[in-house]
């Protein structure tokens, strides 16, 4: 079975290309629309560039890594207080596109705290059989 | 303020009252799409 180079790259570029502010949303449930995810918004990201995000594949898939520098790690302003849960990947306002949502270690933000956040990664896998 | 004593006092309650706040490390779940797992949906 086979995947092509330009299956990977197409599929990761959506998100690459896309996603223009990362946002850590509440507890209360997993949100399902861009509306969703800004109500419940307890950090924002600096604007997220290509740069942010480094595509690299192998034998086995393609992985986006999301980086953890100082563009994206700088949601240290807190918008709201609460527990956070998601970071969801977001286009911008205008475009108003939910990308993208994972989960984080479930954790208590408190006023005039600060957020870092290591890189994580997508991975698309080569297809196997069913 | 009666006493230069009862200024220092003032001005460390004033201290006290801001919030300080931790820094908080939040690992981010990675996620692999494709194979087994398959494409899309909610978990």
């Amino acid at each position: 079975m086979f995947a092509s180079t330009q299956f990977y790259e197409a599929s990761h570029n959506i998100l690459k290309n896309g996603i223009k502010q990362m946002l850590i949303t509440a507890s209360s449930s997993e949100p399902g629309t861009y509306a969703e995810a800004v109500a419940s918004v307890l950090a924002r990201s600096t604007t997220i560039t290509t740069t942010d995000m480094v595509l690299s594949g192998g034998t086995s898939g393609y992985t986006l890594t999301i980086s953890s520098n100082a563009d994206i790690i700088a949601a240290t302003s807190l918008l709201s207080t609460g527990i956070a849960k998601y970071i969801c990947g977001l286009s911008t306002a205008g475009d108003a596109v939910l990308f993208y949502i994972t989960t984080c270690t479930t954790k208590k933000l408190a006023s005039g705290d600060t957020v870092t956040m290591p890189s994580w990664t997508i991975t698309i896998v080569e297809p196997t059989s069913d | 303020m009666d006493t230069e004593k009862d200024k220092d006092n003032v001005i460390k309650l004033e201290d006290k009252k801001k919030p300080k706040g931790n820094e908080q490390k939040l690992d981010v779940q990675s996620g692999t799409l494709g194979g087994k797992n398959g494409f899309g949906g909610r978990k």
